[in-house]
């Protein structure tokens, strides 16, 4: 038995990369990116006047929580519903027959909606965080210099740095996000309870650090089996959301950003690799 | 007629399913093991710099759409709404209300020094006097009472600042505030001049800080304190040319104020720019 005869049809990265492209384009036309994108500008844009609301935290503080705000939901609805839109639209109106009926593999076809829509999630990642330095720039102008009434009375600095890295590593997450969709995804009968798994999981995913709690400090056995197990099924979303890494005086530490988005990475591909598994099985 | 598949047959059909959901989650829970040793660090840095939400303790009291904000990463804005809630009830001078509210909004953005300063004024200064009012009012209550309610209040009120060095340790502005329930309310001279020296010694204490300890000290009648403090700051401070806030020249003037009531010989006085 020759090489070809065992795997007549070979990964192909060139696949991929235009089931990807596809994906991109599909997911860029629908209503949710457009809707998820023009609102999440309007609340970057919006937090500079919101700031009348800001009664205790600096100004720039406030800013740069609103925006990541905006950047943390939008983003994660956007995530979830392309996702499900993209492979679940698919699978319920077997529009994927045609495209798994040609020398496609499986693998390539869920790899390849995942970088479309990791795609699309970057872009709103980067319009986001862009629009979010320019309000905190515009703001900075505005400032009033710092009265003089401490020795070391400091100008007002903004977390340029750590927005961007912010920015970046929730785009690592809104990647995981995707792949463990797609595993909700390769298992679901129907795009409505994909969406509300996927929901849930993004509550679990944000939540899991109390699992981790439940897990070292519970009462009884069951409570402390059942937070150990959902800490170690579940990663932690907190760790993306990076307010500590602007709190932080010096900035972000390199190394800290570095575990975090090798975490999410990892975590990614583990995720995605189950979806493969998971939708090679799966009855069409 | 179609017959409804007998529950053996039902779940022997749904075990692959099952197995699949289960080999899902070993493998997940293998990999959550194998990356424990990136997430622990990441984590505790994380907590270091800003303690973890303590979901448990706010999320029944905010109701959902906070909830969700929360979830969602509006935690300034959900802070800021229960900031709103606190006030209001401030207004009608409801102290249950307002303390629940305080708490709320510690344990949902404890970054904030504002917060906990603002807080601690309502639990020290206006919620004695509502209770008192409750009372009767100050002028018709015996002392005893009147300054039994108002150190109570001043107490919690230190309580609840004490609470926020977990979150800033270094802000002088928390050190002030508790040295001023302590000299108002509680008259405790001593405390009031320790946390003064504690604030002044903080890399962004305000000027008067280490004034204000100086002056402490001379109420107590530690003249010679005083002056050995007040010798070791006015170098430190710019002249009060470049910045008016340092007050370099009033330093300098209660520096000669002890000097003369501490008898000092002209020999041993202090000669600006010689150290």
């Amino acid at each position: 038995m020759n090489a070809a005869s065992r795997d007549p049809l070979r990964f192909s990265f060139r696949r991929v990369g235009v089931l990807a492209e596809h994906a991109f384009r599909e997911a860029v036309r629908q209503r949710v990116f457009q809707f998820t994108t023009l609102l999440a500008a309007l609340l970057v844009a919006g937090s500079l006047g919101l700031r009348e609301l800001d009664f205790g935290g600096a100004e720039l503080r406030f800013v740069a929580d609103f925006g990541h705000g905006a950047l943390v939901l939008f983003g994660s609805v956007l995530t979830i519903v392309t996702t499900v839109q993209l492979l679940g639209g698919e699978l319920e109106s077997r529009t994927v027959l045609p495209v798994l009926a040609r020398p496609v593999r499986r693998s390539e076809f869920i790899c390849g909606k995942f970088l479309g829509v990791w795609a699309v999630v970057l872009v709103f990642c980067a319009v986001v965080t862009v629009l979010l330095l320019g309000a905190l720039w515009l703001r900075v102008q505005s400032l009033p210099p710092p009265l003089p009434d401490a020795p070391r009375a400091q100008a007002v600095v903004a977390p340029y740095a750590g927005v961007l890295v912010v920015g970046a590593l929730q785009a690592v997450k809104f990647g995981l996000l995707a792949a463990i969709v797609l595993l909700v995804g390769s298992y679901s009968q129907s795009t409505l309870f994909a969406q509300a798994s996927s929901f849930l999981v993004l509550g679990i995913c944000h939540l899991q650090y109390l699992a981790r709690d439940a897990w070292q400090t519970g009462h009884g056995w069951l409570e402390r089996l059942g937070g150990g197990l959902i800490g170690l099924v579940f990663p932690n979303f907190q760790l993306f959301g990076g307010e500590y890494l602007i709190a932080g005086s010096g900035g972000p530490e390199p190394l800290l950003v570095a575990r975090v988005a090798f975490y999410g990475l990892a975590y990614t591909t583990m995720f995605l690799a189950l979806a493969v598994w998971s939708f090679r099985r799966r009855e069409i | 007629m179609r017959r409804a598949m007998p529950w053996p047959t039902a779940v022997l059909r749904s075990l692959p399913a099952l197995a699949r959901a289960v080999a899902v989650v070993a493998v997940l829970a293998g990999v959550g093991m194998a990356l424990r040793p990136l997430e622990a660090p990441a984590w505790a840095a994380q907590v270091r710099q800003q303690p973890a939400l303590e979901w448990r303790s706010v999320e029944g009291a905010m109701g959902q759409g906070l909830s969700l904000g929360l979830l969602g990463g509006f935690r300034a804005l959900a802070a800021d709404l229960l900031w709103l809630r606190a006030n209001a009830a401030w207004e009608r001078c409801d102290p249950v209300a307002t303390t629940a509210a305080l708490q709320l909004v510690a344990a949902v953005d404890p970054r904030s020094v504002a917060f906990w300063l603002n807080g601690a004024r309502m639990i020290g200064y206006d919620m004695a006097f509502w209770r008192l009012e409750a009372l009767g009012g100050e002028t018709a209550l015996p002392a005893a009472v009147v300054r039994h309610v108002t150190e109570a209040q001043a107490r919690a009120a230190i309580a609840h600042v004490e609470k926020a060095f977990v979150h800033h340790p270094d802000d002088p502005l928390l050190h002030i505030e508790i040295a001023n329930f302590l000299l108002l309310k509680l008259d405790d001279l001593p405390a009031a001049a320790e946390h003064y020296r504690l604030a002044a010694l903080q890399p962004t204490a305000p000027f008067y800080a280490a004034r204000v300890y100086a002056e402490l000290l001379r109420k107590q009648g530690r003249d010679r304190a005083a002056y050995e403090w007040l010798v070791a700051l006015h170098p430190t401070l710019p002249p009060e040319r470049e910045n008016l806030y340092a007050m370099a020249d009033t330093v300098l003037g209660r520096i000669r104020e002890l000097e003369e009531k501490l008898a000092l010989a002209p020999s041993a006085r202090y000669q600006p720019g010689s150290k």
